[in-house]
């Protein structure tokens, strides 16, 4: 990894991080994660296109790299709706935080989401060549920061409830 | 051991990085622009973005 990008692991990890320090309640920070990984999503997405009208990449790339990306979003749209759920159900309980079957719903949504972005970067990011997919390594490293943030919420909280 | 690049190549690699700057930027202020919104507000943006892309990713995924 280059130093521009061990610099910008640091500093979007500590962004994410510094983003949700002021939200105080679990759903939220889970609702805001959705959120992040939805932007950064689209990050992607403008990248892809502007490669492929650059002319950087094929068509045919283009197509994959918007197949793949199209299984994250799906993902991050089921956790989302799970999200919105359970924040029905905790507004009528007057809950503060996931009951441990919500964490465990949600920790399962979230492996979805994870597994379906480790395939856009190992088949569709990491295939492309070192010099054109910089600001698509920039994108996935803001999505690990969103990671960073939504793990503390399902599995750090977990352990000290 | 030395390596020599030549003035090109160190124009590209500084064009690549402010262009990652860039988008990260962007990026950020984005996440900046959270802070401002409820839960549900974040649910329903969510929402709506994910329904966007999804129809334009589903049409080029087909391409």
């Amino acid at each position: 990894m280059s130093a521009v990008n061990k610099t910008l692991v640091v500093v979007v990890l500590i962004l994410s991080l510094l983003g949700t320090a002021c939200q105080d309640d679990q759903i939220r920070k889970a609702a805001a994660a959705a959120n992040k990984i939805t932007l950064t999503l689209e990050e992607i997405d403008g990248e892809k296109d502007s490669l492929l009208a650059k002319g950087k990449i094929t068509k045919a790339q283009h197509a994959k790299l918007a197949g793949i990306l199209l299984k994250v979003v799906k993902a991050n749209n089921v956790f989302n709706e799970q999200v919105a759920e359970f924040k029905r159900q905790a507004d009528a309980e007057k809950l503060t935080s996931f009951t441990p079957q919500m964490r465990d719903r949600l920790r399962e949504l979230f492996n979805q989401v994870t597994a379906a972005f480790k395939e856009l970067a190992d088949d569709g990011v990491i295939p492309l060549p070192a010099n054109i997919r910089q600001n698509l390594d920039v994108a996935i490293l803001a999505v690990n920061g969103a990671f960073t943030v939504i793990n503390g919420v399902l599995y750090v909280a977990n352990n000290h409830p | 051991m030395s390596q020599t690049i030549t003035p090109e190549e160190v124009s590209a690699i500084i064009d690549i990085s402010i262009e990652a700057i860039d988008r990260l930027n962007r990026l950020l202020a984005k996440f900046a622009a959270q802070r401002g919104m409820t839960t549900d507000e974040l649910i329903e943006d969510t929402r709506g973005r994910n329904q966007s892309l999804a129809e334009k990713l589903e049409a080029e995924s087909k391409e």
